[in-house]
């Protein structure tokens, strides 16, 4: 009777190291890793926030610009309209 | 040099002053320098903190986004109250340039403090009282703007706008307050209660302050302008309109 469990315990931590895990196994065995253990690559971060912090602002200054086009190409229309009528827009 | 001649009509009377010119060269120009000096300062003086390491040096940038956050606010909320009191187009166009300062800052902060975060806290996101407050003005604020751009040109949705504009800003103290009133865990360095900055650190996070504030008011005073010109031209072509010189457009 004692020998029985100590045999039982002794085979599963046997398999891992010699035998390959059986397809059943590998899927029951998902273990999440503790976030505290975790190495974050702090460089890696900084430089992503650094990133953003240009890409928005310049994402910005090309709105500026498309709405300056926009104002542009309305301008352009009524000075076209207003020679068409024979007035003069004024520069 | 203020171009106002007589015989112009009133929409086309109003040029860029060589005074103003200068002023906003001088103002992109200084907004460079701060900038270059305060990349400086944050790599090659400030010191790398002690436990968090590098990715502290988001700090420097992080900050001054919110408080141009604010910044920009507080100018959406100045515009709209002037426009409220005198109906004058060129505050709503002011108010509208601080709306969009305000979301453009907004997602900086919303987005570095998350990568920052992830280091020093181990999570990218958390329903801290001040990140919740923050994504709240965030929204506030892209509201705003969704409501400028798909409410229409009339006088009603402008008030209307206005009047978000103005209690938008009263998330700004609620944000500000919020670590105190309700903890969480947003570090509390430079405030009341918190333990300070190391000396070294000081310079980088005040030049950044400034090279912030200073692309604040280029980025206001550019957009600012944009705007208020549209809308001279869009008067011009009603004027012409009325007048009979222009066919009004087929929608």
């Amino acid at each position: 009777m004692s020998s029985q469990p100590a045999s039982a315990t002794a085979a599963p931590a046997a398999a891992p190291a010699t035998t390959a895990p059986a397809t059943e196994e590998r899927g029951t065995a998902m273990v999440g890793k503790d976030v505290s253990t975790e190495t974050v690559p702090g460089g890696n971060l900084m430089i992503a926030s650094y990133i953003i912090v240009w890409v928005i602002v310049l994402l910005f200054i090309v709105r500026v610009f498309q709405r300056q086009n926009e104002v542009g190409k309305k301008l352009a229309e009524l000075e076209s309209d207003l020679s068409k009528r024979g007035a003069r827009p004024e520069r | 040099m203020s171009a106002t001649t007589p015989d112009r009509p009133p929409h086309l009377s109003r040029q860029p002053s060589n005074a103003s010119t200068i002023a906003f060269v001088a103002t992109v120009l200084l907004t460079t320098a701060l900038f270059v000096l305060s990349i400086y300062q944050i790599f090659f003086v400030a010191p790398i903190e002690a436990v968090m390491g590098i990715v502290q040096k988001i700090f420097y940038f992080h900050v001054p986004s919110a408080y141009v956050m604010y910044l920009g606010a507080i100018v959406c909320f100045g515009g709209s109250a002037w426009y409220l009191a005198t109906k004058n187009g060129k505050a709503d166009a002011i108010a509208q340039a601080g709306g969009e300062i305000a979301v453009a800052f907004g997602l900086i902060v919303i987005t570095t403090g998350p990568l920052w975060a992830r280091k020093a806290w181990g999570t990218y996101w958390t329903w801290d009282p001040r990140l919740t407050t923050s994504l709240l003005a965030l929204l506030i604020y892209v509201a705003y703007l969704v409501l400028r751009a798909f409410g229409g040109e009339g006088e009603a949705e402008r008030k209307f706008a206005a009047a978000l504009g103005i209690l938008g800003v009263a998330d700004l103290p609620i944000i500000h307050w919020s670590v105190r009133k309700w903890s969480g865990q947003h570090p509390t360095v430079i405030s009341k209660g918190g333990g300070g900055l190391d000396p070294r650190m000081v310079p980088a996070l005040l030049i950044s302050l400034a090279a912030f504030t200073a692309l604040a008011v280029v980025l206001v005073w550019v957009r600012a302008r944009g705007e208020i010109l549209a809308r001279r031209l869009q008067a011009a072509r009603d004027a012409a309109i009325e007048a009979g010189l222009v066919q009004e457009e087929q929608q």
